[in-house]
């Protein structure tokens, strides 16, 4: 059974996907470990944002692979052109998931130019820089419980190999300390990809490498149910616009580098709301510019936080937005909280109103650009 | 007709010198916005400019534009993104503060600009409070080794294998053989309060008031460590010393922060370097955003390298050069890195680099030997001072040196240490012993 769920042949560079999602363990050797539920679902979600969304003139998106294992399997579905598709998916299990990794690798080895996307949703265990992805029959063989276990970094060593010279790497998985790694010091999974020694033929050109980690501890058991994980709702925000910039003067155009500012906002706003503290890990491993999608300014909405200064001023205000054609896009009652309101890229002007006459009524314009804008409005104390 | 835009980053920073000539600085964006089609638009490219960032009301970039309306972001290594708007017209200065978020307390200014300072604000943001994590377990400063470590190869080598192997139990054999059997260096605080100390030493810098001049406090060495104890393992800094300000030459301050974290299996330490030129490099680093590093780097890579009073800086503008080049040609700073690796045997990283440069650009099997000779001689020199020198070590070994016996062993030591390495950090801290 083959892993690809969605393919389109593309003449020239292009862009190859994998999406693998983890929640079913039936081999979990005890401790602190548990099953998932979140996985499947970021998994699915990234999967149909990929073949629904993903818009890349320069490299289109050629293929994308979908391995899930799930408490309870579920088809997966998307739709192209007004049609649905609803198809079987293969689970994530290392011998499907090797054959489907190297076919992946071998796509992207046919053009130095071509981008390829690496997704990971499910249990990380890590020692140090040693990251094992635990696959679905992870301890199915109790005396080798790491079979079921990819070596990340051996296999990103192994990648570089391969001629696509731009590769993306999100790892959506707790890196939770392992002594599993520490006892089985030479052995910390499946690379999949070995390096072999081979110089790969690239004009002399270095892989471009984007590695993404989630950072939140714990944070998948706060996915609400039959939602993605907090940070695979992040990284598809940020695909989707919030790590966009128009810098190039064309069109809006989604970069690693500005991904990376933008999952370091939402993850930071997203520890708030979860009252977690950010772990000890970087966001990114090696950050080169890869430029990946492109989106329509239009088509997504940019948080922005409205507040008063002075701060209680808020408690009294009538808040306003107003396009450029003096449209009211959004407004709000006065509530003793800053306003969090989302708007399309563009200029407003915003306003505080107060019947009180406690405070000064203020308007000001403002731009709002990906990924947040904050808006204080200065409401200085009326005199009587 | 042009008009003027005088542009800061307002936070409080406390670099212990009061009387700094420049302090740093970091890019800002500046889109003008235009109207197109009943809507403004902004003209791209941006302009960029380096911005400086301090408490001090009368530092200012001042940038000639033409009048209109703008729009300014930058994004501080702590990944706070800053942003504002600003009209400017004919004939009339205009100013535009960028407010950063509020530290804690001044003292503790740079760890929270770089995103070092643990803290989390309350759910209801409406008035910008920070709430303090509490930790349960007391930080003590125990004592601040001075150590032979890597005074000369053959022992610097040893360093792995000492480390790498430590437990709990041997923890006070550790810090002994690293002090030749002398006595730490106890060390006041700079600061504290109930949940944080922070700690300045330096070397030729500032003695008293909290600041620590370690030449004065004990005989010279090459390497500087402070130990840091936890409750069954101790956290081994490996201190940036000396460090002088590229462009002034000062001896500058390394801090030192121990704070207890949110989770308990995280780090407690965390070690910066108060220097207004290229503090700001050093946090990019830490947090990964490797082309805003570069960016720094670019713009200070004459005083970095060319004179190289400083081949510690240097060592980290290496690895912002190293980590951003995709480019097949060949760069003068290619030779830069080649002269840290060839010049400095007492710093690690630039063997690293070298190693690391010539993996990433092979083209025949003599680029990966050269990689392999670097990286073999990098274990040789002993610990590097950057985390990131570490992983790139054991990635290097790994492609270039796994079939050979000699680097198998190399591996091994490595990966011990890098197990117990803290990479969120730019500069080397291991936790050594069980938690």
């Amino acid at each position: 059974m083959s892993a690809i769920v969605y393919e389109k042949p593309v003449n020239g560079p292009a862009t190859h996907a994998i999406v693998i999602g983890v929640g079913d363990y039936p081999h979990l050797p005890g401790g602190g470990m548990g099953q998932l539920k979140s996985p499947p679902y970021s998994a699915h979600d990234l999967a149909r944002w990929l073949i629904e969304k993903y818009n890349c003139p320069a490299k289109p998106l050629a293929s994308v692979s979908l391995l899930v294992s799930a408490a309870t399997a579920s088809p997966f579905t998307f739709k192209v052109n007004n049609i649905e598709s609803s198809i079987n998916v293969t689970p994530a299990v290392m011998p499907q998931v090797k054959l489907a990794v190297r076919e992946w690798r071998e796509r992207g080895h046919q053009n130095t130019d071509h981008v390829l996307l690496f997704f990971f949703c499910g249990h990380g265990i890590a020692a140090g820089t040693d990251l094992a992805l635990l696959l679905s029959d992870f301890g199915e063989v109790p005396t080798a419980p790491l079979e079921g276990a990819i070596n990340f970094g051996a296999f990103l060593q192994g990648m570089d190999e391969c001629k696509a010279r731009e590769q993306c790497y999100f790892v959506d998985a707790c890196r939770e300390g392992s002594e599993l790694l520490i006892k089985n010091y030479s052995y910390r999974g499946d690379p999949i990809i070995q390096s072999t020694g081979n110089i790969p033929d690239t004009n002399g050109h270095s892989r471009r490498l984007a590695t993404f980690f989630s950072t939140l501890a714990g944070a998948k058991a706060y996915a609400a149910p039959g939602k993605p994980s907090v940070f695979t709702h992040a990284l598809i925000q940020a695909l989707s616009g919030l790590g966009s910039t128009d810098d190039d003067g064309g069109p809006w155009q989604v970069k690693t580098t500005r991904i990376q500012i933008a999952l370091e906002y939402l993850m930071q706003e997203a520890s708030k709301e979860l009252k977690l503290s950010q772990a000890q890990f970087s966001i990114t491993g090696d950050l080169a510019a890869i430029t990946l999608n492109e989106v329509n300014e239009n088509e997504f909405s940019v948080p922005v936080t409205v507040v008063c200064e002075p701060e209680v001023a808020i408690s009294k205000a009538y808040l306003q937005c107003r396009d450029s054609k003096s449209k009211v896009k959004k407004e709000r009652r006065p509530v003793r909280k800053p306003w969090c309101v989302t708007l399309p890229v563009g200029i407003y002007d915003v306003s505080a109103i107060f019947k009180s006459k406690a405070y000064k009524d203020a308007e000001i314009q403002k731009s709002v650009s990906p990924p947040q804008r904050r808006v204080v409005l200065k409401t200085p104390v009326a005199v009587s | 007709m042009a008009t003027t835009l005088r542009l800061r980053i307002h936070t409080e920073l406390d670099l212990g010198e009061k009387n700094l000539q420049d302090p740093p600085q970091v890019y800002a964006k500046i889109y003008k916005l235009v109207p197109s089609a009943g809507q403004l638009k902004r003209v791209r490219p941006p302009r960029e400019e380096l911005v400086p960032v301090s408490g001090r009301p009368k530092d200012w970039t001042t940038i000639n534009l033409d009048p209109g309306h703008y729009f300014v972001e930058a994004v501080l290594p702590s990944g706070e993104i800053l942003a504002d708007d600003v009209k400017l017209e004919t004939g009339r200065e205009s100013e535009l503060t960028l407010e950063g978020e509020r530290s804690p307390h001044e003292w503790l200014s740079w760890q929270h600009l770089m995103g070092d300072a643990q803290t989390v604000s309350t759910v209801d943001r409406s008035f910008s409070r920070l709430r303090v994590l509490r930790g349960s377990q007391s930080t003590q400063l125990l004592s601040t080794p001075h150590s032979a470590l890597v005074a000369a190869a053959p022992e610097a080598a040893q360093a792995w294998s000492l480390i790498g192997e430590t437990n709990e139990d041997s923890l006070p054999a550790l810090i002994g053989a690293m002090n030749k059997n002398k006595n730490g260096i106890g060390l006041s605080a700079y600061m504290q309060d109930a949940e944080r100390v922070v700690f300045r030493v330096n070397v030729d810098g500032l003695q008293g008031s909290g600041h620590h001049n370690l030449n004065k406090l004990s005989t010279a060495a090459s390497r500087y460590y402070i130990v840091v104890s936890r409750q069954h393992s101790v956290e081994l800094l490996s201190l940036p010393l000396p460090w002088r300000e590229i462009k002034s030459h000062r001896p500058v301050d390394v801090e030192i922060t121990v704070q207890a974290p949110g989770d308990p299996r995280e780090f407690y330490t965390s070690i910066g370097v108060l220097d207004e030129s290229l503090g700001m490099l050093i946090g990019y680093l830490a947090s990964g955003a490797f082309p805003s590093a570069r960016k720094l780097c670019d713009a200070a890579k004459d005083s970095l390298f060319l004179k190289t009073s400083n081949p510690l800086a240097a060592a980290a503008g290496g690895y912002a050069l190293v980590s951003t080049d995709t480019d097949p040609s060949d760069k003068d700073w290619h030779a830069w890195i080649r002269n840290l690796y060839q010049f400095f045997p007492h710093i690690p990283d630039g063997a690293i680099q070298w190693g690391q440069h010539c993996l990433r650009r092979r083209r025949t099997a003599k680029d990966v030997e050269e990689a392999r000779k670097a990286f073999k001689s990098a274990f040789q020199r002993g610990l590097p001072f950057y985390s990131l020198g570490i992983r790139w070590l054991l990635e290097g070994l790994e492609s270039t040196s796994r079939d050979d016996p000699e680097g198998a062993k190399m591996i091994e030591a490595v990966r011990r240490v890098a197990w117990n390495t803290c990479f969120a950090q730019a500069f080397t801290i291991i936790r050594v012993g069980s938690e």
